[in-house]
This record gives structure tokens, C-alpha cells and sequence, in this order.
């Protein structure tokens, strides 16, 4: 229920390779190790051997059943990186995965549930769907993504809670406004009792937060998980770290704590998602802007501009067409 | 030669020494005064360390006993605010759904962090915890033990913390033929493992084991009760023993004596004294066991006495049951390679383990949902 198991790296192996969406691989893997069935709100860690060495991905359980998971996985544009090594696999194929691990934990006290799902987020929150519908629990759920043909489980999610689903495509000009979960909330039978369940990108996620603060409603009640930190993926840009003479670039499949860790910077990290902020290093100077995908630096933090989460920010060009960012271990 | 022979399945529990316990299940955690909103209460659960408390307005909560962080026991924290614990280390607070609120030194808190809370209910004077799938939780699954708090009854029980298996207790309770040998002085007689007794799984899943001793010498506990209601009364009577299993672990047995020849069997009973003995047992560890009892009779509800009596007698019986428990468990685990076996008067008691192990399995298996083919493929 809780994050309270110690990952154990076993190997696995594929059972099968299907399609979810376009672009969204649903994977099976079996592995002796991965128990009788996951609590929604499971992931698994999953270690991938990639150019640059192996990078370590989170993909959600989207459904178990005695030694059997399935993982969906979106492919990131351009991937040469962990998604794309996903897509690759075929039935017979092995992995080294950790069993389903707890980090997105569904409470049973709410009154009411409002679910949020932005794109692959989904894999997260479809066996909550589940699980609340199966206890009869009051649930809606708002799934944003770009276009029906790339947003998984639309059919299963259609079935299961009819219309307590809200799809937004923006191919059709649909939106989560932020201000949705908070009103939701706050229209049901027991407000100061109803629970949010987020899990999209960091910006959706950002603004959810703030309407729901500016709304009063108890802040441990927006329950969140971003995948910022399964992807590393995104531009590329240089890093340097002058007190120890590195000066080295970041590709577009690794996160900024990989190629420090290449280079050799003795940086501390835990969590890898942007949660523990042991990652954190100071920012001295910067050309172009930091992606904060982190949930750990607050808003005034974010605002200073001297610090960053290494693990899942970024920096992206800003105007001209270079990003570089020069940092100190704190 | 061989001969294929079609055998039931076979099932480990039935001569297991050590029975497992299903966790998605309601157990008796505390009587209701020994948890407060003034201290946190430590204690384990089926195996789950948790630490109790209520909140500012009464609510019992139960949380896991290790925090999130660095697993310090919450039960050695402090209650702050409305609902919300401290973690004795580095201060971390937990509010009732174990939802971390506060975190030392940083502006934001970690939205991982948490330790389970666990669904309870208060009801029948005890809190009842549900250490499995919380959303599972029915609170209508919690075994009827009405008599704890009903207004035609009155009486009073404790808390034995017995060296055992929970499911020893168990067969301690669905088999009272050892009344004779374990309890000769208070309400042991002979008549018991002499008289002939029924048992019934019931529709609703409860077992019961029926006996009835028809006109018989009182042992001193029922001599004494039937004069507490007919002053003087020193004649033979009928006595009852009705058994009421509700899984996994709480037994009410229906108890009483009648003036011989007036009808209790036949269901009056108004010339007899009626009493129910009370028991919910909850597994600590495979070998420990935290067995509430309580005695409740429907006369002389106005008696102070007469509860304070029913109570310490009970409690001297019940030790007696203790010591056999504990040596009977020290023996299992003398003997680790022998296994249990059964006679006729065991069948309340391999009802419940059937049960249990129905139960047991159940949980091992894979659900339904989970179970449904989920052939990947395009849409
Ligand atoms: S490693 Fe935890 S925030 Fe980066
Ligand atoms: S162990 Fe609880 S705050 Fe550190
Ligand atoms: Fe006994």
C-alpha cells in the first residue's frame, strides 16, 4: 500500500508486444517474482541497456494477474532512448525489472474521487478507475490527450465509468482546464473529503495544484504522480561544472543527472523523480531556460532561479538556438 | 496396481500447526477506552505493527508504526494539531489518511510520502482494524457481537495476550468437551463429553456446534448464577452450550441453565439464567495472539456486583485455558515435523479450518478482474 517494499531486480520476460494507440506499445512481461497482483498505483522499475550505458525507467502497472504485468509505453518523437528500446522488444525477449513498487497509493477514505489523466499518464490512473468502480466508490475522470487515435484504454475506460469519463483531445479543441479537478471537488457531497488523483506533465500538474490551494481544499488531498522522470527525453544542451573541469552535453535520451553521473560528478541522487531533492545543484549560470519538471523546488524556489533538480529538469534554448547551463554542487 | 481415484483437492491447513490469517478481514484491535486522543497506543495487527490513537473529535485511527522515512516507530511520536502524528526523529507529520503534511528544512513535501492508514471501525466496544485492501473494507463484515453493548445486556470482559496461534484459541473454543479436564472446578462436569452435540454450517457461513446436558447437577459457576436470579435454587438442571463461529476469528456462545424439565430446550428459557460469552481473536504473530472475551448476561442488569463476579470468575477460568494454550504451543514447536490430527469432537473446529483455509486461498488467488484476458492487441 505503501512504498514499503525494497525493489528486487529479477529478470523478466516478454510474454507478448501489442498496441495500446498509436505510438503506445502494451507490453506483458512475466517474471516469477512480481506476485499474485499490484495495488493501482504500482510501477515498475525497469532496467534498460541503452548507448550511453543502462538508463533506468518507471512504466505503471496497467494491469497484473500471478506473475504477469502489463506496461504500457508511449514512444518518445524520435527516440533513440528508453521508449524506443520498449518498442523494440518481441515475445521471448528478457529484461531485469524490479517487482510492482508503490509510489501512487489510492486512499480508501475519500467520499469522492476526481481522477486527471494527461496522455500516458493513464497507465497510472486506469487501474484506480478500476479499483474505485469495483468498490462502488463515487468517481470521475478527466483524460487529456492529443487525439483519440493515440490515447490508450479509451474503450475500457468508456465501459468502466461511462459517463464519469471526459475525454479532451485537443485535435478537437478539448482542454483540462486547471481549474476543473478543484471544481469537481468542491461540487461534491463532502468536499473537505474529496480526493484528486493527478497524473500528467509537470505544467498540467503545476496549475491543478495552484487552483486547488486557491480553492482551500486540503492539500493532501490532491494526490499526484508526474512521468517526467521515465522519459529523459527532450533537447539536447551542454552542462559544465567548472570546479571540476566538466564540460559535457546532455543528449535528448538521457536526463541531465545521467550525464553528470557519466562525467563523473559526485551528485547524490534517490528518488529519480523529481520528489527527494537530493539531486539538487546550483545553477551559476544559464543560457536559455530551466525546464523545472520537479516537484520538489517550491514556486519561490523556482522563481530564485539558482537551483535545479537534476534528475528530470532541463534546459531548453529560450530565443537563440543554444541551451547551456553552468552548475555547482551545493 | 494403481487405481485413479478422484480425491477432494488437497488443503495444507487442514493439519497445519500454524494456521496463516487472512488480512482482508475486520479484527478487534482495542477496546475503546485504551485508545485516546491524549497517546499514541502501540500495537501489532495481524502482524502489522500500527499505532492507534483518535483524533481531536473521537475518530479512532490506525496508521503502520514506521515512518515513512527512516521507519522510527510513530507510536513513540506525539498527536499535534486536529488529526496528525510526529514522528519522534526528524518531525515529519502524518495527518489520519497517513498522508505526510510537513517536512523539516524544505518547502514542499514529498507527495510519495506516506504510511498506511488503515480502515477502523468502532462498534461493539472494541476498534476494528482492516489490515488488508482497504477498499475492500465493509464495515458490515464485522461479526455481530450486538450482546457487547445492547441494553438488555450487561457484563464486562479483558484482554488475554495468549502465547499462541490465534487458531489453537480457536479449537479451544469450538471443542468445550475440555471443560471437564481443563476446568474440573468451576464448569467442567462429566456430562459434557457424555452428551451428544450437533454441528451446522449455517447459510449465512457461521458455524454452529449445539449441546444440551438435560437434567444435571450444576457445576459451582451455574450454581451460583442461577441462585444470583432464583435466591436458594439447589435443584438439577438444563444446560445449554450453543457455539456461533463467525469467521475468521470470533465466537459468541450462547450459554446458560434451566430448572430442569421447564422447557429451555424447547425455547423457554425464562426459568433459567442466560449468559454470552464474548470472543474475538486477532492474530499478533504466527505465534501470538491478542484474545478479547468478554461475559454478558440479560438478568440482574442492575447488578454491579454480579458483573464485577461473571468477569473474575471467567478471567480465572480463562487462565486456565492459557497455560494449556501456551504448553500446547510450546509443544508444536518441540515438534515441528508432526502434524495435527482429529477426532469426532473436533468437527466445530475443522469447520472453522475449512473456512479459514477457503479464506486463505481465496487471497492466494489471483482476482477475477485481475484474471480476465487482457490479450494485448490493436483497437
Ligand atoms: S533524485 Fe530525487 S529529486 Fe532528483
Ligand atoms: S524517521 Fe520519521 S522523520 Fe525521520
Ligand atoms: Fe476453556
Amino acid at each position: 500500500m505503501v512504498a514499503d517494499a525494497r525493489a528486487v531486480w529479477a529478470t523478466a520476460t516478454v510474454e507478448s508486444v501489442g498496441t495500446a494507440a498509436a505510438d503506445v506499445a502494451l507490453v506483458r512481461l512475466r517474471s516469477d517474482h512480481y506476485g499474485i497482483s499490484a495495488p493501482a498505483g504500482s510501477h515498475l522499475d525497469v532496467r534498460l541497456p541503452l548507448a550511453h550505458g543502462d538508463a533506468v525507467r518507471s512504466y505503471s502497472v496497467v494491469r497484473s494477474s500471478s506473475g504477469r504485468v502489463d506496461v504500457a509505453v508511449r514512444l518518445a518523437p524520435a527516440s533513440r532512448g528508453g521508449s524506443r528500446a520498449m518498442h523494440a522488444l518481441s515475445a521471448g525477449d528478457t529484461l531485469v525489472t524490479t517487482q510492482p513498487l508503490q509510489g501512487f497509493a489510492l486512499g480508501a477514505a475519500a467520499s469522492s474521487y476526481v481522477l486527471v489523466a494527461g496522455g500516458i499518464g493513464v497507465t497510472a490512473i486506469l487501474p484506480m478507475a478500476r479499483e474505485l468502480v469495483a468498490s462502488g466508490r463515487e468517481v470521475a475522470l478527466l483524460y487529456a490527450g492529443t487525439d483519440r487515435t493515440r490515447m490508450p484504454f479509451l474503450d475500457e475506460l468508456a465501459e468502466l465509468l461511462g459517463p464519469r469519463l471526459d475525454v479532451r483531445a485537443s485535435s478537437e479543441g478539448c482542454r483540462i482546464d486547471p481549474v476543473e479537478p478543484a471544481r469537481l471537488a468542491a461540487a461534491s457531497t463532502d468536499p473537505m473529503r474529496a480526493e484528486a488523483y493527478v497524473c500528467g506533465p509537470v505544467p498540467l500538474l503545476d496549475d491543478v495544484r495552484r487552483a486547488w490551494s486557491s480553492a482551500a481544499l486540503p492539500s493532501t488531498n490532491l494526490r499526484f504522480e508526474t512521468f517526467a522522470g521515465g522519459s529523459g527525453s527532450g533537447g539536447s544542451f551542454s552542462v559544465r561544472v567548472p570546479a571540476l573541469g566538466v564540460d559535457a552535453v546532455v543528449g535528448p535520451e538521457e536526463t541531465l543527472l545521467d550525464a553528470l553521473v557519466r562525467e563523473g560528478v559526485p551528485v547524490l541522487y534517490d528518488c529519480r523523480r523529481g520528489e527527494c531533492g537530493l539531486c539538487v545543484m546550483s545553477v551559476d549560470d544559464v543560457v536559455g531556460r530551466v525546464d523545472h519538471q520537479d516537484v520538489f523546488l517550491s514556486d519561490a524556489e523556482r522563481a530564485e532561479g539558482r537551483t535545479i533538480c537534476t534528475c528530470v529538469s532541463r534546459v531548453s534554448p529560450s530565443g537563440g538556438s543554444s541551451a547551456s547551463a553552468s552548475l555547482a554542487l551545493r | 496396481m494403481p487405481v485413479d481415484r478422484d480425491v477432494p483437492p488437497h488443503r495444507e491447513t487442514v493439519r497445519a500447526t500454524i494456521l496463516g490469517h487472512p488480512r482482508n478481514a475486520w479484527y478487534a484491535a482495542a477496546w475503546d477506552h485504551e485508545v485516546t486522543s491524549k497517546a499514541l497506543l502501540a500495537r501489532t495487527i495481524a502482524t502489522t505493527p500500527m499505532a492507534l490513537y483518535r483524533t481531536q473529535d473521537g475518530r479512532p485511527v490506525a496508521l503502520a508504526d514506521a515512518c515513512w522515512h527512516r521507519l522510527a516507530p510513530l507510536s513513540m511520536g506525539r498527536l499535534v494539531g486536529t488529526d496528525e502524528v510526529q514522528c519522534p526523529y526528524h518531525g515529519l507529520r502524518f495527518n489520519s489518511a497517513g498522508r505526510c503534511t510537513r517536512m523539516p528544512a524544505q518547502e514542499t513535501v514529498n507527495p510519495s510520502a506516506m504510511v498506511s492508514s488503515f480502515p477502523v471501525v468502532e462498534r461493539y466496544r472494541y476498534l476494528w482494524v482492516w489490515p488488508g485492501d482497504p477498499l475492500q473494507a465493509d464495515p458490515d463484515l464485522i461479526p455481530d457481537m450486538h450482546q457487547m453493548d445492547h441494553p438488555e445486556w450487561a457484563g464486562d470482559g479483558l484482554t488475554i495476550h495468549a502465547d499462541c496461534n490465534y487458531q489453537l484459541i480457536l479449537d479451544n473454543l469450538m471443542d468445550l468437551t475440555h471443560e471437564e479436564f481443563v476446568h474440573g472446578s468451576s464448569i467442567g462436569q462429566a456430562e459434557l463429553s457424555e452428551s451428544s452435540f450437533s454441528t451446522r454450517l449455517e447459510d449465512d457461513g457461521s458455524v454452529t456446534v449445539e449441546r444440551w446436558m438435560r437434567d444435571v447437577e450444576p457445576p459451582p459457576f451455574w450454581a451460583k448464577n442461577i441462585r444470583d436470579r432464583f435466591p436458594g435454587y439447589d435443584g438439577r438442571v438444563d444446560r445449554w452450550q450453543i457455539i456461533h463461529y463467525y469467521a475468521p476469528s470470533t465466537i459468541c456462545i450462547d450459554v446458560g441453565v434451566a430448572k430442569a424439565g421447564t422447557g429451555a430446550p424447547e425455547g423457554d428459557r425464562s426459568r433459567g439464567v442466560n449468559g454470552y460469552v464474548m470472543n474475538t481473536i486477532t492474530p499478533e504473530t504466527d505465534r501470538t495472539s491478542h484474545y478479547f472475551w468478554a461475559f454478558m448476561r440479560n438478568y440482574r442488569l442492575e447488578s454491579q456486583l454480579i458483573t464485577t463476579q461473571l468477569r473474575d470468575g471467567v478471567k480465572r477460568v480463562f487462565g486456565e485455558d492459557e497455560v494449556m494454550l501456551r504448553a500446547q504451543q510450546a509443544a508444536i514447536d518441540a515438534n515441528p515435523q508432526h502434524e495435527f490430527y482429529s477426532l469426532n469432537i473436533d468437527a466445530g473446529g475443522m469447520w472453522v479450518r475449512r473456512i479459514l483455509s477457503d479464506l486463505l486461498a481465496r487471497e492466494q488467488a489471483p482476482s477475477s478482474e485481475a484474471a480476465a484476458p487482457a490479450v494485448p492487441g490493436g483497437r
